[in-house]
């Protein structure tokens, strides 16, 4: 190892120095500053001058049923999306990783809805969901179900909000599982055959285990994603929180707070509750994570 | 102690099983791994099938396992075919190179997967782990990852795991390869012992022929896809069937002279010696081929040949001497006491014992050796 010296210490100081600006900038003032914002109880936001500190925003928060029900949409949302996300993922990844025809074709199909615009997503979305002329509803039709009005029944918003991203985030947990898929040996895969385990007690016993340090990257990654979901609400009901609110999440309360109400006291406390609920389920998942992931 | 377990194990009979191999052939794309092989390996035989790397031995293990379907012929077990019986319902066991231990299992884990796997109660499948694990000495480790163990453990784990569901066939795909020198013998004679406790057919794949010879019954040379023989070890060392064979086992190798057969003599290329031997052919050529162990020092009056010393070598008991004889250089072990330097023209005796003909294609060439020598 080479000693630490002064001259080379301020030389690696000079590289690192242009992308240290651009973070401290863009990511840690903002950071520090919305955490003081958010206690700002009465502040002019043109002149810059505070005249009141306390903890108003939080209360606000506390008393308000608008923020209580994000909070509840958005859980639903991260329940409804995660699980099946990654079940799905994961089922897809292992029939992609076995040898059939046209792989290469299917890899790249799963992948496309990940590099594609959320905006020219959900228009086609928009579509499918449309209750008179979509596809899914014809479908629904042909076997004799009533359509079903996805985008403006309060009740439907949510599950359409859900399936739309599912599908939308399928291409990055696929190529994630299949790299991690590709990391496990072969070999323990023919020992198993050889132990006498057939096809699915292969996949429980052997494949999931060892898959399970990529389970848990992609299930942190998910769950962080799914908590701060705001671009397909936006892009799905065309700048509406969905009918009636009923796909009003976290994300977007808060951005309604800032850009349409100029509560920015409140939009700071409320994306550190956001913060801090994400923190905890995290810490959570290291916790879970150091006991299971372990070979 | 662990004959007991013997006993408990393998009391319910028919688990020795006769394996034959029908025209099997194995071809990838272009090449033929594996070429009409036939033969017959007899229940409660240990037999070691050892080749060159690229000979196809592997391949032919992966089809008796069931991990490669054959492109033809049969593999019957018991004189059942398999053709079609996916490795999961073989009921083999088999330990591979790198042992394939499940990493997330701990040890005992490991061991009672294959039991769980067939459904063994809970505590049934514990407790045959348990005296697995004693078979093998690896108990004091019941509770360790496979990562907390040495290569050794590791093996000794793979070869439980293997054994823990009364498997009919065991297979060994190079199981010691990965181990240093000591450890090497120390698991070969493991094997041998287990083997020979249970009593279970088993078939060894190794390229490394002192393995191969040292625990076998039975060993099957193979050479690009074809068997070259198929006997016990010490017959495939006395009596070659090919010039592949002689020179394939050994070490240092068999010397190759290149000589031709006339009268009652073959004549030794690049020199005015011969050697009196009984073969079919006139002035053919053939190649002598003489085990380093077969010179001696011989005296005036019996048969021998002339050759110049270049080199002595002492290492511990052995004394290796490189001569030269018309161009050719041999190696020749000799004895502790005999007095030979470099520079020296000395006689050598050829016992009958170590010495060969074969055509210049390899085939074996029956003879009769006609010289008189002290020694056999």
């Amino acid at each position: 190892m080479e000693r630490t010296t002064w001259r080379a210490s301020i030389q690696a100081y000079l590289y690192l120095l242009p992308a240290l600006v651009i973070i401290v900038l863009f990511t840690i003032y903002p950071i520090i500053k919305s955490l003081l914002i958010s206690f700002y109880d009465d502040y002019d936001y043109f002149n810059d001058i505070v005249y009141a500190r306390g903890f108003a925003s939080y209360q606000y928060l506390w008393n308000d049923p608008t923020f209580h029900k994000a909070l509840w949409n958005t859980f639903v949302f991260v329940i409804g999306v995660v699980p099946a996300s990654i079940a799905l993922s994961m089922f897809i990844a292992v029939l992609l990783n076995s040898n059939i025809r046209l792989r290469s074709f299917f890899r790249t199909a799963y992948f496309i809805p990940f590099v594609t615009s959320v905006v020219a997503v959900s228009i086609v979305w928009r579509w499918i969901f449309h209750t008179e002329y979509g596809l899914f509803n014809y479908v629904l039709g042909l076997f004799g179900a009533d359509p079903v009005a996805w985008l403006t029944d309060p009740k439907w918003a949510m599950p359409s909000l859900i399936i739309l991203s599912i599908w939308k985030g399928l291409g990055y947990n696929i190529i994630i599982f299949l790299a991690g898929l590709q990391n496990i040996n072969e070999q323990y895969n023919l020992a198993a055959r050889m132990d006498g385990a057939g096809k699915a007690k292969r996949f429980f016993h052997i494949t999931l285990p060892l898959l399970s340090p990529t389970t848990f990257f992609v299930s942190i990654v998910s769950i962080i994603g799914s908590f701060k979901v705001f671009d397909e609400i936006y892009a799905l009901f065309g700048g509406q929180p969905g009918p009636a609110s009923s796909a009003l999440t976290v994300v977007y309360y808060i951005f309604e707070k800032f850009y349409s109400e100029w509560e920015f006291g409140i939009a700071s406390a409320a994306a550190y509750c956001l913060f801090i609920i994400i923190f905890i389920l995290t810490l959570i998942q290291l916790y879970i994570g150091k006991r299971k992931v372990t070979y | 102690m662990s004959s007991d377990v013997t006993t408990t194990m393998y009391e319910s009979g028919g688990i020795v099983m006769q394996v034959e191999l029908r025209e099997l052939s194995m071809e990838f794309q272009d090449v033929i791994a594996v070429d009409r092989l036939n033969l017959k390996i007899e229940q409660g035989k240990l037999v070691s099938i050892l080749g060159p790397s690229g000979c196809g031995k592997s391949t032919t293990l992966f089809m008796m396992a069931g991990i490669y379907e054959s492109t033809g012929g049969t593999i019957l077990f018991d004189g059942k075919s398999m053709n079609g019986v996916p490795p999961e319902s073989r009921g083999i066991g088999m330990v591979f190179q790198n042992y394939a231990l499940y990493p997330h299992m701990t040890v005992l884990q490991n061991i009672q997967f294959p039991l769980r796997m067939r459904k063994m109660p809970r505590k049934q499948a514990m407790e045959r782990a348990l005296e697995m694990a004693k078979l093998v000495q690896i108990d004091h480790l019941a509770d360790r990852k496979p990562g907390q163990l040495s290569g050794g453990q590791q093996q000794r784990t793979a070869i439980a795991r293997a054994l823990a569901r009364k498997p009919d066939l065991l297979l060994f795909d190079e199981p010691l390869s990965n181990l240093d020198a000591r450890l090497r013998l120390e698991m070969r004679e493991e094997i041998r012992r287990i083997q020979q406790e249970l009593q279970v057919t088993t078939i060894f794949v190794t390229h490394d022929q002192e393995e191969a010879m040292s625990i076998s019954d039975k060993v099957i040379l193979m050479k690009d896809g074809v068997v070259q023989q198929y006997s016990p070890p010490q017959k495939m060392y006395d009596e070659p069937e090919n010039l592949f064979v002689a020179s394939f086992l050994g070490s240092p190798p068999i010397n190759q002279l290149q000589g031709s057969i006339s009268k009652g003599v073959v004549s030794l290329a690049g020199t005015d010696q011969s050697i009196p031997v009984e073969a079919e052919g006139q002035n053919a050529d053939c190649v002598v081929a003489v085990r380093p162990e077969a010179f001696y020092k011989a005296e005036q009056d019996e048969f021998h040949v002339i050759v110049d010393v270049e080199l002595v070598e002492r290492i511990g008991r052995d004394m290796i001497a490189v001569v030269k004889l018309g161009g050719t250089a041999l190696r020749v072990f000799l004895a502790h006491e005999d007095d030979v330097h470099a520079g020296n023209r000395i006689r050598l005796g050829i016992r009958k014992k170590g010495f060969h003909l074969f055509t210049p294609a390899g085939e074996r060439i029956p003879f009769q050796a006609s010289w008189f020598g002290h020694k056999q």
